[in-house]
């Protein structure tokens, strides 16, 4: 019995990952400006990679491959804002100009 | 010297965690490069400032900084849902927006954590950290709202502050 | 569910690839490459599980550290125009 409870789980964190991922890609792939995908790459970097992880801790239960994949997720959970910072902080200082709402027009890609 | 211990307990742990090898010569082994790699951070003058404020740990902080991720967490799933619904829609509502919040008598630390907990968010990312001003681009205005409110900047502050002393 | 796991990440990596193709500026390049390292390290962790080696954790968890520093250095050889640059001076005098 407890053994379906596990596996209905990992297969619903599993799925919920997968789903966020895709988006997240989807995302960078749709949205109109530079500055607007890093939020859609900030989707895969923190929600995706959080419950795919989960889903796979959930498979393994107590050991030290669980322990392997916690340390990955809190090294990426560090290390993604710290660049996506860097990008947009770059991005700026080399003459990049946002796009707003007000005056802005929609560029096609 | 007291970071430099610091840094090589965390290593030598990181690396019985990591290895899972428990043999004697394995061991001598992981400990020697364990102690190598903290001498050149020691040489390299990297950690004894400001890196790792070792002294100021307590289980006080601990347990605050806990809960403080426990309600990131649960931000950044219901910003990241937002976002989703807003790529999945066609990208006709993305109204991207900068906009400047003052972090006014906040101590290092707590920007650092301020501002990577907003670039964590999907939805809203810090560009720039001015003094006491940080540049916040949003993908969408009312993304926002919570952070103008200030719960987030709450939040953080509370982190240090039962603990009386700054920083 | 895992393998179909694997699959739907690759499928993002190719969404992400086109991203870093027809990317304008070459940030967007750099976005898309640094999102498709992260996408790696997910395909390493899944591919392990698939073919009942964890093994491939430990090169995942190198990678994303590499994945990191790469995004890193590019930014600072675009933005100073030298590896070497501690950022300490202002940045009037080399740009």
């Amino acid at each position: 019995m407890i053994e379906i409870v596990f596996l209905i789980l990992r297969d619903v964190c599993l799925f919920i990952g997968a789903l966020f991922v895709l988006v997240g890609s989807l995302g960078v792939l749709r949205f109109p400006d530079f500055f607007s995908r890093i939020h859609a790459t900030g989707i895969t970097e923190t929600v995706g990679i959080a419950f795919i992880f989960a889903g796979l801790i959930v498979e393994v239960g107590y050991s030290l491959t669980s322990l392997k994949l916690l340390i990955i997720l809190v090294f990426v959970f560090f290390t993604s804002p710290t660049s996506s910072h860097a990008l947009a902080k770059t991005a700026i200082h080399a003459g990049l100009v946002p796009l707003t709402h007000k005056g802005g027009n929609q560029p096609s890609n | 010297m007291k970071s430099t211990l610091a840094l090589l307990l965390f290593l030598s742990i990181f690396w019985l965690a990591l290895s899972g090898h428990y043999s004697g010569l394995l061991l001598g082994l992981g400990f020697a490069s364990c102690l190598w790699v903290a001498l050149i951070a020691r040489r390299m003058d990297v950690v004894d400032h400001g890196g790792l404020p070792v002294q100021k740990w307590s289980l006080r902080i601990f347990t605050t900084f806990f809960i403080y991720l426990m309600w990131l967490g649960k931000e950044i799933v219901l910003s990241s849902i937002a976002v989703a619904r807003m790529i999945l829609s066609n990208g006709a509502r993305v109204r991207p927006e900068v906009i400047q919040l003052s972090v006014e008598g906040m101590n290092d630390m707590e920007k650092v954590i301020y501002a990577n907990s907003i670039t964590l968010t999907p939805g809203t990312l810090t560009v720039d950290v001015d003094g006491d001003w940080l540049n916040v681009h949003t993908v969408r205005g009312d993304l926002l709202e919570p952070l103008k409110r200030g719960d987030m900047a709450n939040r953080v502050r509370r982190i240090y502050n039962r603990s009386g002393k700054q920083l | 569910m895992i393998a179909a796991t694997l699959i739907a990440v690759m499928i993002g990596m190719v969404l992400l690839l086109a991203r870093a193709f027809i990317g304008p500026t070459i940030f967007d390049r750099i976005l898309a490459i640094n999102n498709f390292g992260t996408k790696t390290v997910i395909v390493l962790a899944l591919y392990g599980f698939v073919t009942e080696r964890p093994d491939f954790l430990d090169i995942a968890l190198v990678y994303a550290l590499c994945n990191f520093i790469v995004t890193i250095a590019v930014l600072k050889y675009f933005e100073y125009g030298d590896l070497g640059h501690t950022g300490k001076q202002p940045k009037d005098e080399i740009s």
